[in-house]
C-alpha cells in the first residue's frame, strides 16, 4: 500500500522515481524507505540529499495520498 | 460569494498545461488541502464529467461533489462544486510567447455549518487566497521541471 502511494504521488507530480532496493530516489534529491517494522506498522524514513521542489511536493503528496487511506 | 484570484506564467506549452490541470485526476497533486477527488467518471476529461471531492480547511473535512461545467481546450476549464462549500473554479490559459499565463478564479461560499466549524470567516478567506497561489506556484513546479 505504501509503495503504490508513493509511485502514484511521483506519477501525479511528474517527478522520477528511482528504485533503490528498499528505498526510492525521488527527482534525485529525496530518499525515502519503507520499513515493515510488523503487521499494520510501518516506519517511513525521508533523507534529503539535494533541494528540489518537485521532490518536497511529492513527499506532500505521498503523506496526503496515506492519510487517504485512513479517512 | 467570497472570490480569489491569482495567476501565473508557466515555461510549458499552453496544451500541455491545460491537459495537465483539467482534470481532475491531478487536482490533488496541485492543490494544497485537496485530499483527493473520487469516483471521478466518466474518465475521460470533458463537459459533465463529475467526481466527488475532500477538501481540508483549517483542520476541518469537507466535502462534496464536482463537475465540469465547460471545457474549452486549450484555454479555459470551469469546475462547479456543491457540498460543505459551493464554488466554482475558473481556469483561463493564454499562450505567452511559447509559454503559458495561467489564471485563477475560484468563487465560492461554505455552507452554514462549515463556517461554524472553521469559526473564523476571516481565517477562511486568507486560507482560500494562500491556497490559490501555492496551487499555481505547485503546478509551475510540476510541470517546469
Amino acid at each position: 500500500m505504501l509503495f503504490e502511494a508513493l509511485e502514484k504521488a511521483a506519477l501525479a507530480t511528474r517527478a522520477p522515481i528511482e528504485k533503490l532496493d528498499i528505498k526510492y530516489k525521488i527527482d534525485g534529491s529525496i530518499k525515502v524507505s519503507l520499513i515493515n517494522l510488523a503487521g499494520k506498522t510501518n516506519l517511513i524514513l525521508f533523507k534529503r540529499t539535494s533541494d528540489s521542489k518537485k521532490a518536497k511536493l511529492t513527499v506532500v503528496v505521498f503523506k496526503k495520498f496515506i492519510q487517504n487511506y485512513f479517512i | 460569494m467570497a472570490k480569489v484570484t491569482s495567476s501565473i506564467t508557466i515555461n510549458k506549452p499552453i496544451k500541455e498545461v491545460f491537459e495537465y490541470m483539467a482534470s481532475p485526476h491531478n487536482g490533488p497533486a496541485f492543490t494544497p488541502n485537496l485530499n483527493e477527488n473520487t469516483n471521478i467518471f466518466p474518465e475521460k476529461d470533458g463537459v459533465g464529467q463529475k467526481f466527488d471531492w475532500r477538501f481540508n480547511m483549517a483542520g476541518v473535512d469537507l466535502h462534496g461533489k464536482g463537475e465540469v461545467t465547460e471545457y474549452a481546450p486549450p484555454n479555459k476549464v470551469v469546475i462547479s462544486s456543491k457540498g460543505d462549500a459551493d464554488s466554482t473554479w475558473t481556469y483561463t490559459l493564454e499562450e505567452a510567447g511559447g509559454d503559458t499565463k495561467v489564471m485563477v478564479e475560484i468563487d465560492y461560499e461554505l455552507a452554514e455549518s462549515a463556517v461554524q466549524r472553521i469559526a473564523n470567516k476571516m481565517v477562511i478567506n486568507k486560507l482560500a487566497q494562500k491556497t490559490t497561489e501555492q496551487m499555481l506556484e505547485n503546478l509551475k513546479v510540476i510541470l517546469e521541471a
